[in-house]
């Protein structure tokens, strides 16, 4: 017989013991020091934060932890990485069977995701090397494919230039020249059209990317996106090359038609074919950059913007209030054709001195608020047909805009034109305008606050 | 002024030396024959056993306030999965051990301090010695073991109902299982958080049992006496269980640098 | 020394902060004798007690028992000396977190190997020699002073030792009591050859049960000898002290 106290006393340590060994076979369990394992190495160039002891995953499944990590003997060789993984997976992974690291959910933890190899490999035996795959950093990605886009570009407007020179000097006007220049005209025209597309949309891109911080753990780990951009990073160099090659025969042209004694006819036919390539990488291109960035990664910044790009509203979204709509307000400033513009001797419809006065003051008054707001140059026109009103509308609207741009440095990506024709709304003159409106989209919130109120409140806000 | 101030760091000095060659002088007298087991017995049985409903309320409590706390924090990330795995690791590496060393420094010291207190003013403990009985190691020794035995066990108890208590918490929010709660508790803790914290709550323990049968062995002018060892029990052993754990966290990352992350 | 002592004290001298509570005592108690401590409260007779039981060293002197000097003795010897005494505490010092039956059980769980049925057997015994047969299964404090100090009588008595010390037995009793402890304590020397060592106020008692008496005065020992020669001495102190009833 043992007395109660005795019983209590025994339960009490022989409890505490079992409950204290049920925390070690848990944690155990979870580093797996109970089960068989085997060992194999792989390795990086760039660890990006993986440390001993971190998880190893097969297939998306918990299997093992980093043993150590060896440090590289030189800049030549990689970190040698010893993994542990749970026997009972030995049987998928293979010779062939990739390595790589990964961010664990939104912590930042770095995992290595070891993928199943294929039938045909034998299985990676105990203390082989597998195949790795490096961890990409997608932001130097994008930032890298953005300047060679833009490299493509100026080497683009550079060819433009050189073949507008080369073709200059050509005293006489050679009816192949002529036709040469008409094609080389129009091909640069779309190419330069879409590589400014290109440029626009992955500046958007990183723009959305430095937006959404917190997801770039979760862009790191997604192979699909890492395709896209390495793709497009591909194709804009593709287009410099193409860009060059053709400034390079553009060159040989001149000198053809110069002495008139080379091969003239061939090198503007290699010209023409490479123009076209050139063409439909960069238009490739621009496909691609725009399906990046409707990417749905980026979804949620552009969505809390409310609107992926100002050039893609159209003219009947915007007088719906695809804009104005559910949150923003427009500040509108109308400024009269006869004021803005004046004709140079040659026809060109240029902003006159007077005009540039008159944009000057009226953003001044959009200055107080948030640059962030989206600035909307709308053109009207009243004179000729229809879609005579809707070209010198957008004419009206493209060369205010070059102007405001170049002149208050704005993000072009935040100013958009809208050719509106002579319907106006609300204008200073009734239904019809003549000339151009700057409409300003801010948040109300914004235009709320008395400190943001500013010194002349612009005409005609509504 | 520099003078009394000298004087009390003299006195603080004096008086922490002294503790600590009691308490010395018990570990060195604990395993030196003969073994006051059925005494040992009845202590665990008065620190351990006696405290449990005081542990587990305790622990249940903690827990559903820890969810509470780590879900408002964690959710701001979209990290909810990661409530039971933070909640386990911050009750396993820190607040179980140190709330049981400071529930246990209240209940046990205490009732030590006035016990050994009341036993030396009304001559129980020259009863003891003059029957022939060790009184150190039949009171004192006892129930130093006795505190460094249930501390770590109660501190494994108070781990574990607080991850209960943050189960039920977040049950009735998610209508998560036990299971998959359990399972994930443990997902953030290594060996390294685990055993040396729950290990080290011995040193509380022994702390908790030298400073109050210090004061209660040693005390003196009658029944006012018997107060004052009480209440300065539960002061000295929480301000040196405190201080302690700095030097302990310290040293657990020094001897287990993985522990440190 | 003779080789019947018990107990003897040589050249005792003890001073508490400073204060001399015993000065130059000495005096040596023969085997299967009563010796009888008296004085006034305060003049340091429990702390002559004490010195023999080693609970308190002397600053000066020596204290023998059974002719070992107990002053020089390590721990372990002294236990074995202490398990030959039996100590009633002047306020019984009885253990209140168990019954009184288990402190009178408690000398011998600890000294003997006997089973648990004839300790309680024996425990129970004591018990019904100072009067508390029904009490065993009491805790301490649901007694009154006079049934502490018995079951302390009882505890000190329970491993049947050789020398016998306490510390006012009749303090608080009333006149009948009082004469049964006398009787019990005059039963264990006579009986067992117990040699006594009484600390009382009370001089009936006194001269029925001690042999030889001593008073001490301001820590002095003023007196010594049997009643008749205290009687006749020309010593104020001792002369009043004889001439009391002084119960209590
Ligand atoms: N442990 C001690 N520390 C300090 N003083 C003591 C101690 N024990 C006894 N005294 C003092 O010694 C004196 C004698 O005490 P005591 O022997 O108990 O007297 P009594 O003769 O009434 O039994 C008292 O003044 C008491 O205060
Ligand atoms: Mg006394």
């Amino acid at each position: 017989m043992y007395s109660s106290r005795l019983i209590g006393v025994g339960a009490f340590v022989l409890g505490g013991a079992i409950l204290f060994a049920v925390g070690l076979f848990m944690i155990g369990e979870r580093r797996m020091l109970f089960a068989d394992k085997f060992e194999v190495y792989t390795e990086f160039a760039r660890l990006g934060g993986l440390e001993n002891g971190s998880t190893v995953r097969v297939g998306g499944l918990d299997a093992g932890e980093v043993l150590e990590i060896n440090v590289p003997a030189g800049p030549a060789s990689r970190f040698r990485v010893k993994l542990r993984i749970r026997e009972d997976l030995h049987p998928i992974i293979r010779t062939d069977s990739v390595a790589t690291i990964q961010t664990d959910g939104l912590v930042g933890n770095k995992v290595v995701q070891v993928g199943a190899g294929t039938e045909r490999a034998p299985r990676a035996p105990n203390g082989s090397t597998i195949p790795s795959k490096e961890p990409f950093e997608l932001a130097d990605l994008i930032r890298q494919m953005s300047e060679t886009v833009s490299l493509a570009n100026k080497a683009i407007v550079q060819l433009q230039a050189d073949i507008e020179t080369v073709f200059g000097q050509v005293d006489t006007t050679v009816e192949e020249a002529n036709q040469l220049i008409r094609d080389v005209g129009t091909g640069v025209t779309a190419i330069t059209a879409h590589a400014s597309r290109v440029a626009a949309d992955s500046r958007a891109i990183v723009e959305g990317l430095r937006a959404g911080k917190g997801t770039i753990g979760k862009l790191l780990t997604d192979d699909q996106l890492y395709r896209d951009v390495a793709s497009i990073a591909k194709q804009a160099e593709e287009a410099v090359t193409n860009a060059k090659q053709a400034s390079e025969e553009a060159r040989k042209a001149l000198a053809g038609l110069r002495d008139r004694s080379g091969p003239v006819q061939g090198v503007a036919a290699d010209l023409r074919q490479t123009l076209s390539q050139t063409r439909e990488v960069v238009a490739d291109m621009a496909e691609n950059t725009e399906a990046l960035k409707h990417n749905f990664f980026f979804k949620g910044f552009f969505n809390r913007r409310g609107y992926f790009d100002l050039d893609e509203i159209g003219t009947a979204a915007y007088r719906r209030g695809a804009l104005a709509g559910k949150d923003r307000s427009a500040l509108r400033i109308w400024v009269d054709a006869a004021v803005l513009f004046a004709k140079e001797p040659n026809g060109l419809q240029v902003v006159s001195a007077g005009g540039k006065a008159r944009l000057d003051s009226a953003m001044a008054a959009f200055l107080p608020y948030p640059p962030a707001s989206p600035l909307i140059i709308e053109g009207y026109a009243t004179e000729g047909s229809h879609d005579q009103q809707f070209l010198d509308s957008r004419e009206r609207a493209a060369l205010v805009r070059e102007y405001v741009i170049q002149k208050f440095h704005l993000n072009p990506n935040r100013v958009g034109i809208m050719p509106l024709g002579a319907v106006a709304d609300g204008s200073p003159k009734g239904r019809a305008w003549d000339g151009v409106a700057l409409a300003l989209f801010v948040k109300r919130d914004a235009l709320r606050s008395p400190n943001r109120q500013p010194a002349a409140a612009p005409a005609n806000a509504r | 002024m520099v003078e009394l101030i000298g004087k009390q760091v003299a006195a603080i000095l004096g008086w922490t030396g002294a503790v600590f060659v009691f308490g010395v002088r018990a570990l060195r007298e604990a395993v030196r024959p003969p073994f006051e087991l059925r005494e040992l017995t009845r202590q665990v049985f008065e620190v351990g056993w006696r405290s449990l409903p005081l542990i587990v309320a305790a622990g249940l409590a903690i827990g559903v306030v820890l969810s509470m706390h780590t879900r408002a924090s964690l959710e701001r990330f979209g990290a909810e999965a990661l409530i039971p795995g933070g909640l386990a690791l911050a009750l396993v590496r820190e607040t179980g051990p140190l709330v049981t060393g400071l529930l246990l420094a209240g209940r046990v010291g205490a009732g030590i301090g006035a016990e050994l207190g009341a036993m030396r003013v009304t001559e129980q403990i020259d009863a003891l010695e003059a029957t022939a009985v060790d009184s150190f190691k039949y009171l004192v020794v006892t129930r130093i073991l006795a505190c460094m035995i249930a501390l770590p066990i109660l501190t494994t108890v108070m781990n574990f109902t607080g991850i209960i208590g943050g189960f039920l918490a977040e049950t009735v929010i998610t209508g998560m299982s036990f299971r998959l709660y359990f399972h994930r508790a443990f997902s953030l803790v290594e060996m390294t958080d685990y055993v040396p914290a729950t290990l080290k709550t011995m040193v509380f323990g022994f702390i908790i049992g030298t400073v109050a049968s210090y004061l209660g062995y040693t005390t003196e002018q009658g029944t006012e006496g018997v107060g004052r060892a009480s209440t300065r029990s539960v002061v000295l052993a929480s301000i040196l269980i405190i201080v302690c754990n700095v030097v302990l966290v310290k040293m657990t990352f020094f001897v287990f640098p993985e522990a440190a992350g | 020394m003779r080789r019947d002592t018990a107990v003897r004290l040589e050249r005792v001298t003890k001073a508490f902060g400073g204060r001399r509570i015993l000065d130059d005592v000495s005096f040596e108690i023969a085997r299967g004798t009563a010796f009888c401590l008296l004085g006034r409260s305060g003049t340091g007779k429990s702390v002559t007690l004490k010195h023999i039981v080693g609970l308190i060293k002397p600053d000066r002197g020596s204290v023998y028992v059974e002719g070992e000097d107990i002053t020089a003795l390590e721990s372990r010897e002294l236990a074995r000396i202490r398990r030959r005494m039996g100590f009633l505490f002047q306020n019984a010092a009885l253990f209140d977190s168990i019954s009184v039956g288990e402190n009178v059980a408690f000398p011998l769980r600890r000294h003997t190997a006997l089973p648990d049925g004839e300790i309680r057997k024996r425990a129970l015994e004591k018990l019904d020699q100072v009067g508390l047969a029904d009490d065993y299964k009491k805790m301490p404090a649901a007694l009154s002073g006079g049934m502490r100090k018995r079951a302390g009588l009882a505890r000190a008595m329970a491993l049947d030792p050789p020398i016998l010390l306490v510390d006012e037995p009749s303090a608080g009793l009333d006149p009948i009591t009082t004469g049964e402890i006398d009787e019990l304590l005059l039963t264990l020397k006579k009986r067992a050859g117990t040699t006594l060592v009484v600390v009382t106020h009370n001089i009936p008692s006194a001269r029925r049960v001690g042999d030889e008496l001593a008073v001490i005065e301001g820590g002095i020992l003023i007196a010594k000898g049997t009643a008749a020669d205290l009687d006749r001495s020309s010593e104020p102190t001792v002369h009043d002290f004889m001439q009391s009833s002084g119960a209590g």
